[in-house]
């Protein structure tokens, strides 16, 4: 009965003393940031779009804040950017005999983990052609 | 983290609220309710091949359950692709999210069944929406939303489903032409 008591108490002060580690005070291992996340750029390659052309603004298009600017031959792109900020996506397209300039925008929002550390979230934007 | 409220709102969150509401108004005839107008609730979908949306509706029946006044709110619970003619072939493809509120009011008949009939249904909307990634905004205004169908009560008519036509002009390049489906609780017995 004593050992099962022992063996108690030394898991419930491993478990109390690795939180304390990971959370609080001197050993709190929380960074400043800036924070960064993942945009995942969801794109269309077809036969008639092959390579696509992107470009990535940070805010909205109108602003005109260009932080990445390229051609993709990849259906999904994953850019890590830094987080707290709202980015924008464009992406050109063919189809038939449109010419289509696919639009959205996901703001890449910074959370706090249990330890309240902060950090940046992955998104997905969505760029695919509509069916 | 509206957003993410939205991303939640999928098929299942949707099949999880229906199921909510058929227990809440199942337990609605439980509820002593005297008053002559009886309040209602109701949570209702419609959806074409191309589009979907979710909405809630609250108002007053008349203690005979056949006419309806509610207000409502509706909204489509994702960014729906739309495109829109720039000049010549050029097209902008905008990832749209709409809203819509407005009040209704609501007409039901039963047939020699007591706990069937058919229904009619006109709801003065205002819709507005935005885009994603853009400034630039949707059309916005008012418009008239009318519904007809078939319905069934359950539980002494504490509880409604209903199943029908519903045209809705979302002002967007989408079809008008939907299938309504909502369930509705009554707070108060029909004895």
């Amino acid at each position: 009965m004593k050992k099962k008591l022992l063996a108690v108490l030394i898991i419930s002060f491993t478990l109390f003393v690795s939180c304390e580690e990971e959370c609080d005070g001197f050993f709190n291992t929380c960074a400043d940031g800036p924070f960064f996340g993942d945009l995942n750029v969801k794109l269309t390659i077809n036969a008639e779009n092959p390579e696509v052309e992107v470009v990535i603004f940070r805010g909205r298009m109108e602003k005109q804040d260009t932080v990445i600017h390229e051609f993709v031959s990849q259906k999904s792109k994953i850019y890590n950017l830094e987080a707290g900020h709202y980015y924008s996506g464009n992406a050109y397209y063919h189809d038939g005999i449109k010419e289509i300039l696919a639009i959205n925008g996901k703001e890449l929002s910074t959370s706090t983990d249990d330890c309240d550390c902060e950090y940046g979230e992955n998104k997905n934007l969505n760029l695919r052609l509509a069916k | 983290m509206l957003a993410s409220v939205f991303d939640l709102m999928k098929l299942k969150p949707t099949i999880f609220l229906f199921a909510m509401l058929v227990a809440t108004a199942g337990f609605a005839q439980r509820i002593q309710y005297e008053g002559s107008w009886r309040p209602t609730f109701a949570i209702r979908q419609s959806a074409s091949t191309e589009d979907y949306m979710l909405g809630f509706a609250i108002g007053m029946s008349t203690p005979e359950r056949n006419l309806i006044g509610y207000g409502s709110f509706d909204f489509r619970p994702y960014r729906k692709k739309i495109q829109e003619n720039q000049y010549a072939n050029f097209y902008h493809q905008y990832a749209e999210r709409r809203f819509f509120t407005g009040i209704g009011v609501e007409y039901l008949h039963r047939l020699n069944d007591r706990n069937r009939g058919v229904f009619a249904n006109l709801n003065g909307n205002y819709t507005w929406g935005n885009y994603g990634g853009t400034f630039r905004k949707p059309q916005k205004g008012f418009h008239v939303v009318p519904r007809a169908g078939f319905f069934m009560s359950f539980f002494q008519r504490t509880t409604f489903l209903k199943l029908g036509y519903e045209y809705l002009d979302t002002k967007s390049n989408v079809l008008e032409h939907r299938l309504f489906f909502s369930v509705v609780g009554v707070i108060g017995r029909v004895e």
